[in-house]
């Protein structure tokens, strides 16, 4: 993932990308808490593991969608080695726009009718 | 609550993981290895308190698969832009090198071409290397003659530097080549003994 000029040059991300930055969009995180905070978004099915989640950080600083932190809670309360990371204006942006886009293609699924009424994707509920 | 016993499994399990982590990249490691290793201990603390020392089991394979695709994509990121670099260089060095050669025969005629040796060797390895990447040509034996070859771009660019700053005459244009000879063949050289040690069969451009 390169520098972008605008957020819509970065679509579509990936599952990991996406919910890192909707992790970050509710405040600064520091690494442990973003892996667990997709976690409990997803419920379980992504399981970021340390080399996916830095991986990630590492291309989305890159590309300007997420910078380091200076500010650090009190250091008694935490552990010196956690860095932490915070959502930027463009990856806020970009964000955005890759929820509209997944709105917009769940809208098509659902005029397709492949959700039952509970919201489930018919081929989940047939099985 | 973390047993004792529990506790040297995690450190156990912490120092596996250290070593684990030498096969990312240098720069990655310098950059996340501290925080990556503290990620690690605090989730297998987590999973041994929450689920009990067995539910490390499916978290260490997790971690393996885990491991297994991201060293490949970090160099796999790494790779490519050795094999833009040198495809880059190797495109500079060819258009001087030719421009050069060609300058040469068109002022002094073709009649003595041996100071041309050296100038021929660059466009000769330079084009060579722009078709094998671009082709996607991996085999050993090309692979070999590839590092004999940038060894010798290396030599020769050294000995035109070394030739320019010691002797009566100063060369820029010796000085400069000599340079790009010296850059282009350590490139070369690290690309395709990388190449050769990971057994590459896709180095493709870009």
């Amino acid at each position: 993932m390169t520098q972008a000029k605008t957020s819509q040059d970065l679509l579509p991300l990936t599952p990991a990308v996406f919910h890192i930055l909707l992790a970050l969009s509710q405040g600064e995180r520091h690494g442990y808490a973003i892996m667990q905070e997709v976690a409990a978004d997803t419920g379980g099915s992504l399981q970021l593991g340390p080399g996916t989640l830095y991986g990630c950080l590492n291309r989305m600083r890159a590309a300007r969608l997420v910078e380091e932190s200076d500010e650090r809670p009190d250091p008694d309360l935490d552990d010196e080695r956690r860095r932490y990371y915070r959502i930027t204006d463009l990856g806020a942006r970009t964000l955005r726009a890759e929820a509209e886009r997944l709105a917009n293609a769940v809208s098509a699924a659902r005029a397709r009718r492949l959700f039952s009424r509970k919201g489930t994707a018919l081929a989940e509920s047939r099985r | 609550m973390v047993s004792s016993s529990q506790r040297r499994l995690l450190r156990l399990l912490c120092r596996i993981y250290g070593l684990m982590m030498l096969a990312y990249p240098s720069k990655f490691r310098r950059e996340y290895s501290r925080e990556m290793a503290l990620v690690f201990s605090n989730r297998a603390r987590d999973v041994v308190q929450n689920k009990g020392s067995w539910a490390l089991l499916p978290f260490s394979l997790h971690i393996i698969w885990d491991w297994l695709t991201t060293t490949l994509h970090e160099t796999e990121i790494m790779r490519k832009a050795l094999t833009v670099g040198v495809t880059g260089i190797s495109s500079i060095s060819l258009a001087a090198s030719g421009f050069l050669a060609l300058s040469y025969v068109a002022f002094k005629g073709p009649n003595d071409l041996r100071p041309l040796t050296g100038l021929i060797l660059f466009v000769a390895l330079s084009a060579l290397t722009l078709v094998v990447l671009a082709a996607n040509i991996s085999l050993m034996w090309t692979d070999l003659l590839f590092l004999a070859g940038a060894a010798g771009l290396v030599w020769l660019g050294w000995s035109m530097v070394e030739r320019t700053l010691s002797g009566p005459h100063f060369e820029g244009y010796a000085l400069v080549m000599g340079g790009v000879g010296i850059f282009q063949g350590a490139l070369t050289l690290v690309l395709f003994l990388w190449r050769l040690s990971k057994g590459w069969s896709t180095a493709v451009v870009g």
